[in-house]
């Protein structure tokens, strides 16, 4: 048994996702992009499929998907009073619509395609090529935050200060935009495209309570993001049920927690 | 030939059809002190905005040291009387003046003396108050080496006390150089000195007095 690797590429798949959804997650989570980003997630289908029928590459073909599905609702949003309610409409209204297409391209050029897998995760598919991808995802994604620390900063911080400083932020907003559709894409075969943003989210709101940095916020989301994916992956093979939803449920979990904790430091500094 | 520092010509600006300013004049020169003063909805705002290069005017011009101010923006400071800061930021004092200086410790540790705020550098800026605030902006604004600071009602959240200091850092910055214009509706602290008073009415700026 301990000579069989097949569980090795499963795990590292899911490691290397833990580790990178939460680091990416913090930093749309400051931002306030996330639900632009769920819109990315579900909006990469269409993409992938398309890409499928034409014989592209699935990654760039899901890039494309999530970039034009954003393009599209900022378009749409144009002209909106902000604050009104209007842009989620909009957002949510093409988020609907991308897996509606999604799923008609499927059916209507009669794809081989595994939906269930795609949007749920299928860890026993994955193989080296996805491995590889996560890989340049956070290798990607620790660039950008190297190079780009304080500009970052600025964009979670201070976004219309950044513009009277007359900052250089468009390249990284696009570059923001591009990781985001490329991490979302590698997280595909571990946690799917419907549950990939409890991944992005869960251990990114954990890690920001009580930080007194961005760094620390990174260190414990990405902490968080690592032992939720392991336990969700050994639950998974104890219960053989599905990794994907297992995590996503212990993403729940892990807030859930959070907010109970806050309540009884709440209750204590009351009674004190 | 004298050059003021900040100079606008002909400003004017409309929300739409709804004219707001026009022909505005204005000469600011370094270490000067000007108050702009005017009822609710009469375009205060908008001109620190015309003036910081955030808003386009429909006419007219604003220059620094004789210069556009397209690639000079980051030498005037605006603080708005509403940040759009997300003060939930994980982020300390420091690490806050610090961005306008590019993470310069020296000149943000400096800045931070010049507002008072040496005590609170490693707070976070999550647990300040609204005094407190404004002050942190302003010590960003000295960090980042601004020319020109413009503030836009910096009386109106802060008590009597903070008040009287927020005056005296006025004074002490203009007489360092840097030109302050602050629009402001109630009476000025005391320890603000030596303030030229304009007020805006009908869309234009008029002397006081």
């Amino acid at each position: 048994m301990l000579l069989e690797t097949w569980w090795l590429i499963p795990l590292l798949l899911v490691s290397l996702c833990g580790l990178v959804c939460p680091l990416l997650g913090t930093l749309l989570v400051l931002q306030q992009r996330v639900l632009t980003t769920n819109l990315m997630a579900y909006a990469v289908l269409p993409g992938v499929v398309f890409a499928k029928a034409l014989g592209w590459p699935a990654l760039l073909g899901g890039i494309t998907g999530a970039i034009g599905a954003v393009l599209l609702a900022e378009w749409l949003m144009q002209g909106r009073p902000a604050g009104s309610g209007q842009a989620e409409a909009v957002l949510n209204t093409v988020l609907a619509a991308s897996l509606g297409l999604g799923v008609l391209l499927i059916q209507a050029l009669e794809l081989p395609v595994n939906l269930n897998g795609l949007l749920y995760g299928d860890l026993l598919v994955a193989g080296p090529t996805d491995l590889l991808r996560l890989v340049v995802a956070l290798a990607l994604v620790l660039l950008v935050l190297g190079l780009r620390f304080q500009q970052l900063q600025w964009l979670g911080l201070d976004p219309e200060g950044a513009e009277a400083m007359e900052l250089p932020l468009r390249g990284l907003r696009l570059a923001m935009a591009a990781l985001t559709g490329l991490v979302v894409v590698s997280a595909t075969a571990a946690v799917g495209l419907a549950l990939v943003m409890a991944l992005i989210c869960a251990p990114s709101v954990a890690g920001l309570v009580g930080a007194r940095s961005l760094p620390q916020a990174l260190h414990r989301a990405s902490g968080l993001g690592l032992a939720i994916s392991l336990a969700g992956c050994g639950l998974s093979l104890g219960l053989n049920l599905p990794p994907g939803p297992l995590i996503a449920c212990a993403c729940l979990a892990l807030l859930m927690g959070r907010a109970h904790r806050n309540v009884l430091l709440g209750r204590q500094r009351g009674s004190n | 030939m004298f050059v003021p520092l900040l100079q606008a010509r002909q400003l004017a600006f409309a929300y739409g059809d709804h004219p707001v300013l026009e022909f505005i004049n204005l000469d600011l020169p370094m270490g000067s002190c000007t108050l702009i003063q005017g009822d609710n909805g009469t375009g205060k705002s908008t001109l620190l905005q015309l003036l910081q290069g955030k808003l386009q005017p429909s006419a007219g011009w604003v220059r620094l040291a004789g210069r556009p101010l397209r690639g000079q923006r980051r030498r005037l400071a605006l603080v708005p009387q509403v940040p759009s800061l997300r003060w939930h930021y994980p982020l300390d004092v420091m690490g806050l003046v610090a961005l306008g200086c590019g993470g310069h410790h020296q000149r943000s540790r400096q800045a931070l003396e010049q507002v008072g705020l040496t005590p609170q550098a490693q707070t976070a800026i999550c647990s300040l108050s609204g005094g407190q605030r404004q002050r942190v902006l302003i010590a960003r604004a000295l960090a980042q080496q601004a020319a020109v600071l413009l503030l836009d009602e910096p009386m109106a959240f802060v008590d009597a006390a903070s008040r009287e200091q927020l005056g005296s850092l006025l004074s002490a910055l203009t007489a360092a150089g840097t030109a302050v214009v602050l629009t402001a509706h109630g009476p000025l602290p005391a320890s603000l000195q030596a303030v030229r008073q304009l007020r805006l009415q009908h869309g234009q700026l008029l002397p006081v007095g």
